[in-house]
Parts: structure tokens; C-alpha cells; sequence
């Protein structure tokens, strides 16, 4: 469904996405980890459409059509949905005034019949229990006054009510404490099913041992320099980075001396 | 040029000096002392020009440079007109409505108020409420360099008056409507309001001004002024909450000028909501005249095109332990501009006072805008003030926030401006003036959504 060829994306003149090549199909997920700064929510974002930046070069194909053409609320439309890293607070905007609209909007896209508040509120009741959220929170503004975990929550109920195709979580495990990587995980392998995709962008190998990857790259320095299995996963986790980073150099040089 | 212009009469001389003569003989006398001593103030200052500090960003000069004779009824269904102005149904029992300035008792109904409030046109008032009515008349707003204050004590012929009895909790609003109909081109109406509540009591007071739709809910486009004065005297123990609706004509000039002395432990919360008008501005002075005073002001201002919506708000800390909490909020589109100017006065006096202002703008387009000048000024050493104001537009990564969950731009932008709107509306406790006020500005993002979005203003 996601084919991902050579991106390469900049923001404030800074090239950050040096050339990705990435292909998901449906029912897979995959894990995408690697250092700070290595590129990982530059490469959520541009796939969601954020202004900020700029693809340069390459191309994303999304069941086929050109994703990078699509408007950021297009795409969601169609399916994408991102899990922010850091979800923003929006005063003043309630949590289910803004998931209703969101939701109908899709609906409307698939050419099915818009929900009414009360209708609307029966699907929030039955995803918020996926969530294990408080109801309290659906007539707060959205994420305004959230913990950290409550937020990341949060975004897992706006998945739950979505239901996208293709959903990329950016660091949705970082800052949960135990509970909360076990409701986020539930909620992730409830709705996992053979027509949807998962791209989980995560620092730590933990969120791992709650849902099964079928794939694990690595994001260095803008690329992904190695893919494999979750015992990658394991591997990083024991090792860091650094051998990879030197992996790379060695093959680099080798190139160099080669040339 | 000058001098030229200080010889010229002012134009209003022989209209008000028919006006006076009409009414030559009419009792009590000191009305007509009070007349005419206001249309000696307002000849002397002539109508404000942006020369003047005080009205350096709403400019008048449209007012100024033509004639409003006074409306009246002619012409006009009555019945029809009641069913086209808003609120009315939510109001029965419990309304005055002014109609082209008249009173009309056909459309005015208190049978829903008890025996502890006193609701009554102003003009019956000074017969059966004469002492009360000339004590207090004036004895807040007064004249002297106030031109559109002097204005309408000049005119001055009806208005409503309120008299909340001590002791008295009065549950149901009460709602005045100064109504503008057709038949109003360049004419003029000069509302007055003039509420005591008295020591202990309780009430609220909505003031609603709005130019009438036709049967098809479709607003005028008369060129009228609104020349309104209000006086609320809080007495001892009082608890005053009060509503100021501005839904005029888009044409429309609206000129109101409240006033507020607030006595010991007394309350007055105030929430004012500008929506119409070409020029409106909304003056309000506040007193403490005793210790324990709250005063709250809250309000906002919805504009767009080429509307001009102005705050002035001053409050005087004369004596100790008095709160005040200024809250405006701005939402600005098209070319609009915002004028909020709050100045907060604290006396030697007032010790352990305690102030804020605060003023927020949010501007829909890149031509909108604000000038917003918050003040403090404080004589006393031992008190807890402070000021704050702020103009954006809305934030790209809020916008971008609700595009990555499917609402399309206008849906993203209307849900943020409701939500930045909320601070205010959420405090409305009349639910029809909230749902309005929600209407209002659904109608108003959806209008703008069907226009061409090119130069939205957004920041990152
Ligand atoms: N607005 C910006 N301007 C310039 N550089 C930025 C900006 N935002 C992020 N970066 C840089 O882009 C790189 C990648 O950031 P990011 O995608 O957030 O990494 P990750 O999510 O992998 O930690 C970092 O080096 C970061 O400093
Ligand atoms: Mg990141």
C-alpha cells in the first residue's frame, strides 16, 4: 500500500531525509528505530503532509496514487494517520466536538452517512474502553491539562475511532510507564488486521515485546541503513547504535577505496 | 479653517430646539434642565475626531458629517416585528422592548417578574419613581466631555428602568431590546438604561441592540445611529450581572457608554459582545465606592470586513479590597479593526486591590487589525495588579493538527476560533445568547469559507 523511493526532504534548508526507501504492505508492521535526530518524525511528518517540509527529491506511492500530491487533511482522508510524538494542546476545542467532525469528514469521504452526536457518542463510548481512558476526558479540550501518557492515549483513541489504512505512531511508547504501554500495545493489536499497515517509529526495543513487528529498520543520518527481523531489535537494544554507525563507515570507506 | 468651523452651528441646534419647545411644560422641570444642559455640552465639543487620544483609532467623522433625525414607528407592523427579533421568545414575561426608540407596550411583557423588581419605561418611572429616578439619572454618566453622552441627555425621552428591591433574588433575566427597524435610515435613537440594585439583591440584565431582519431573516442595510448611556448603581451587598448584546445593522453606528458604581461588597459581572455596526465602541467606567467591590468585564468582539469595534474600559480603585478582572477577546477578519483600550486606575488609597486585564486578538486575515493598550496606573504600594494582551493568528501546527485527522482547512479553522471564542462564551449563562453567539460565528467562518481563501492569515 506504502511505496516509499528514494526521499529525500528538507526543512529550513537542512536536509534531513537523504534518500528512503521504504515499502509496506497491508497487514504488516514495521518498526522503524534509530537515534535521536536521525530522521524519524521528519520522515512521519512529510508522509502526513506537514508544511514545513520539503521533499526534494523522490517519490511515495499510496495504493498506487501520489501521495506527496495529496493535501495533509486529503490523506487523512484516505487513510494516513500519524500519532504526533508530541500531540499539541488546543484550548478551547473539545475532544469530541473535534473527533465527531474528523470522523463524519471521513465517513463523508467513503460516501457513508455522517453520524449524529448521539450516534457518534455510542462509538466513542465503545472505543474509549480500547484506551481505558477516562470519559471525563472526551468534553475536555483536546489535550489540554494531558499528562504525557494521557496524551499519547489520547492520540490511540483518535486511531481507534479513524481506523486508518496506514497508521504511523512516532514515539507513542516514549514516557508510558508499564500501564500505559500495555493499553497503547492492546489498542494497537486490537485494530491490526490483514487490510491495515502499521509503522511504529520507536527509540526503545520494549514496545516490541507487546507487538510483534514483522519488519525492523534502522534510520541513521537520514537513511535506513539496515532492515531486518525483530531480533534486530534485540540486537540494537544490546548493542546501541555505534555498531551500526560503524558498519556503515567501513562499507563507506570500502566504497571509497574501491572507486 | 478653525475658527470658520467653531462659527458654523451645529447642525442638530434647530432640531433640538423644536424638540425642547415641544416638550415645554412637561413635568418634572429638571428633565428639561438636564436636556438642555447636554445639548450645551455637546455643542460645545462638537462630535470626537481622531485628533482627540480618546478616539485616536475610531474614527466618526461618517457620523459626524451627516444629519440622524430622531425614528419612530411610522409604517411599521408591530406584530411582525416581534417575531423577527431574537430572543423574544425566550424572553416572555420579562421583556421592554424599544422599537425606532419608542416604547412599545404592545411587544413588553414583565408579567413574569415578581413584586422584588421594579421594571418600568423610564418615562413612567420619573412619575411613579420620581426622587429615585432624578437622584440617580445622570449621576453616573455625566456629560461633561463626553460628546455622544451629551448627546443623548439632549434627547433624552424614554429608556428602561430597573429597580431591583433590597433583599430581593430575581431568578428570570431581564431583557431590553432597543430595536432598530426598517424605516431607520439616518436616523437616530438614543436608549437609555438606568438599573438600582438595591443592598443584597440579585439580578441580571440583558441589553440587547440589534437592527430587525426581514421576514426572511435577512439584516437591513440602514445607516443609523445608536447613541446609547447606561448607569448600574450597585448598592451594598448587591450582586448585578449584566449582558450587553451588539447586533446592529452593518451599517450601523453604535455608541454606548455604560457606567458602573459598585458599593461595599458588591458585585457586578459584565459580559459584552460586539457584532455589528460599521463603527461601534463600547465604553465602560467603573467606580468602587466601597470596599469588598468585585467587578468583572468580559467580552468580545466579532469582526469582519470593514467594521471597527472599540473597548474602552476604565475602572477607578478609590478604596481598598476591591477586585477587578478585565477579559476581552478579539476574533478579527477581512480589513476589521480592533481598538481594546483598558486603563485601571489605582488610588493611595486602595491598598491590597487586586487587577488584571487581559486582552487576546486573533486575526483571520492579514488585513485585519488590532490596536490593544492595557494601563495601569497605580498610586497605592500593597496591591496585586497586572496587564496583558496579545494579537496572533492562528497557529500552523494546530491547523495542521486537525488537517492530519481529516477536517479540511475551514472546518480546522472554524473549530479554532469557536475554541479560542470559548474563553468568553463559556461564561455566557443565558443559553440563548450563547447558542446565538455560536450561530453567529458559524455563519460567519462559513461565509468566509465560500469566499477565496488566498491570503488567510496563519502563523507557524
Ligand atoms: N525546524 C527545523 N529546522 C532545522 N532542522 C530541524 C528542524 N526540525 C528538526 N530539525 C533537525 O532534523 C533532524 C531530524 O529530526 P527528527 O526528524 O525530529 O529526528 P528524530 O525524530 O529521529 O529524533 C534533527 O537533526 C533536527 O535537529
Ligand atoms: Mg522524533
Amino acid at each position: 500500500m506504502l511505496e516509499i523511493r528514494n526521499l529525500h526532504a528538507k526543512i529550513n534548508d537542512a536536509e534531513i531525509l537523504r534518500g528512503i526507501n521504504l515499502t509496506v504492505k497491508p497487514g504488516e508492521i514495521h518498526a522503524i528505530m534509530g537515534p535521536n535526530g536521525s530522521g524519524k518524525s521528519t520522515l512521519s511528518k512529510v508522509l502526513s503532509g506537514h508544511p514545513s517540509y520539503e521533499v526534494t527529491e523522490g517519490e511515495v506511492l499510496y495504493f498506487g496514487k501520489n501521495l506527496l500530491e495529496m493535501e495533509p487533511d486529503e490523506r487523512a482522508r484516505e487513510g494516513v494517520f500519524l500519532a504526533f510524538q508530541y500531540p499539541i494542546e488546543i484550548p478551547g476545542v473539545s475532544n469530541a466536538s473535534f473527533l465527531r467532525t474528523a470522523y463524519n469528514q471521513v465517513r463523508k469521504h467513503n460516501g457513508e452517512e455522517e453520524l449524529d452526536p448521539l450516534e457518534f457518542d455510542d462509538l466513542l463510548q465503545e472505543k474509549i474502553q480500547i484506551v481505558e481512558m477516562d470519559k471525563a476526558f472526551i468534553d475536555r479540550s483536546v489535550n489540554e491539562g494531558f499528562s504525557g501518557g494521557e496524551k499519547k492515549r489520547n492520540e490511540i483513541l483518535q486511531m481507534a475511532i479513524l481506523d486508518p489504512k496506514l497508521a504511523i505512531l512516532d514515539e507513542t511508547d516514549s514516557g508510558l510507564d508499564i500501564d500505559a504501554l500495555r493499553i497503547v500495545s492492546n489498542g494497537v493489536n486490537k485494530l491490526h488486521s490483514d487490510t491495515n499497515a502499521f509503522i511504529l517509529v520507536t527509540h526503545y526495543q520494549r514496545l516490541l515485546n507487546y507487538i510483534q513487528p514483522d519488519y525492523v529498520h534502522v534510520l541513521v543520518n537520514g537513511r535506513i541503513v539496515k532492515s531486518g527481523t525483530k531480533e534486530l531489535a534485540l540486537e540494537l537494544e544490546e548493542r546501541g547504535y555505534d555498531w551500526i554507525r560503524d558498519e556503515i563507515e567501513a562499507a563507506g570507506a570500502a566504497a571509497g577505496a574501491g572507486a | 479653517m478653525k475658527a470658520e468651523l467653531s462659527k458654523s452651528k451645529n447642525p442638530y441646534a434647530e432640531t433640538f430646539a423644536e424638540f425642547a419647545e415641544a416638550r415645554a411644560g412637561e413635568t418634572p422641570s429638571w428633565l428639561a434642565g438636564k436636556r438642555a444642559a447636554g445639548f450645551a455640552e455637546f455643542e460645545k465639543l462638537g462630535f470626537p475626531t481622531v485628533r482627540d487620544e480618546e478616539w485616536k483609532y475610531t474614527n466618526v467623522a461618517r457620523v459626524a458629517e451627516q444629519v440622524f433625525t430622531a425614528a419612530d414607528l411610522a409604517g411599521l407592523d408591530l406584530a411582525l416585528a416581534g417575531k423577527s427579533i431574537p430572543f423574544y421568545a425566550e424572553s416572555e414575561g420579562a421583556r421592554l422592548v424599544f422599537l425606532n426608540g419608542v416604547f412599545v407596550p404592545e411587544l413588553s411583557d414583565t408579567s413574569k417578574l415578581n413584586g422584588g423588581i421594579e421594571v418600568s419605561r423610564l418615562s413612567d418611572a420619573i412619575t411613579s419613581n420620581g426622587d429615585l429616578v432624578a437622584r440617580h439619572l445622570g449621576s453616573l454618566a455625566k456629560v461633561e466631555g463626553r460628546a455622544f453622552t451629551a448627546f443623548n441627555d439632549a434627547f433624552l425621552t424614554d429608556g428602561a428602568f430597573i429597580r431591583v428591591k433590597r433583599g430581593q433574588a430575581i431568578e428570570q433575566s431581564v431583557n431590553l431590546f432597543f430595536v432598530t427597524g426598517p424605516q431607520s435610515d439616518h436616523r437616530s435613537t438614543f436608549p437609555r438604561t438606568l438599573v438600582v440594585a438595591e443592598e443584597a439583591s440579585i439580578a441580571t440584565v440583558v441589553e440587547n441592540f440589534i437592527e430587525l431582519c426581514d421576514e426572511r431573516g435577512r439584516f437591513g442595510n440602514r445607516t443609523y445611529l445608536t447613541d446609547a448611556v447606561a448607569e448600574f448603581i450597585v448598592e451594598p451587598g448587591a450582586n448585578l450581572s449584566h449582558y450587553k448584546v451588539q447586533h446592529e445593522g452593518a451599517k450601523a453606528f453604535h455608541i454606548a457608554d455604560t457606567h458602573v458604581s459598585l458599593n461595599r461588597t458588591s458585585v457586578f459581572t459584565s459580559l459584552s459582545i460586539a457584532l455589528g455596526g460599521q463603527v461601534s465602541r463600547h465604553q465602560v467606567s467603573v467606580a468602587f465606592g466601597g470596599e469588598g467591590g468585585e467587578c468583572r468585564l468580559a467580552g468580545l468582539y466579532l469582526t469582519a470586513d470593514a467594521q471597527v469595534a472599540d473597548t474602552h474600559i476604565s475602572i477607578d480603585h478609590a478604596v481598598p479590597r476591591c477586585e477587578s478582572e478585565v477579559t476581552f477577546r478579539g476574533v478579527l477578519d477581512g480589513k476589521s479593526r480592533g481598538v481594546f483600550d483598558g486603563k485601571v486606575l489605582v488610588r493611595k488609597d486602595a491598598q491590597l486591590t487586586n487587577s488584571v486585564t487581559s486582552n487576546k486578538n486573533l486575526l483571520l486575515s492579514n488585513d485585519a487589525r488590532v490596536d490593544t493598550k492595557p494601563q495601569l496606573e497605580i498610586f497605592a504600594d500593597d496591591v496585586k495588579c497586572g496587564h496583558g494582551a496579545t494579537v496572533g493568528q492562528l497557529e500552523n501546527d494546530e491547523i495542521f493538527y486537525l488537517l492530519s485527522r481529516g477536517l479540511t482547512p475551514e472546518q480546522a479553522r472554524t473549530l479554532l476560533t469557536y475554541g479560542f471564542a470559548r474563553e468568553i462564551t463559556d461564561g455566557i449563562k443565558v443559553a440563548s445568547i450563547k447558542s446565538h453567539l455560536d450561530d453567529v460565528i458559524g455563519a460567519r467562518m462559513a461565509k468566509r469559507n465560500t469566499k477565496a481563501q488566498g491570503h488567510d492569515g496563519t502563523k507557524g
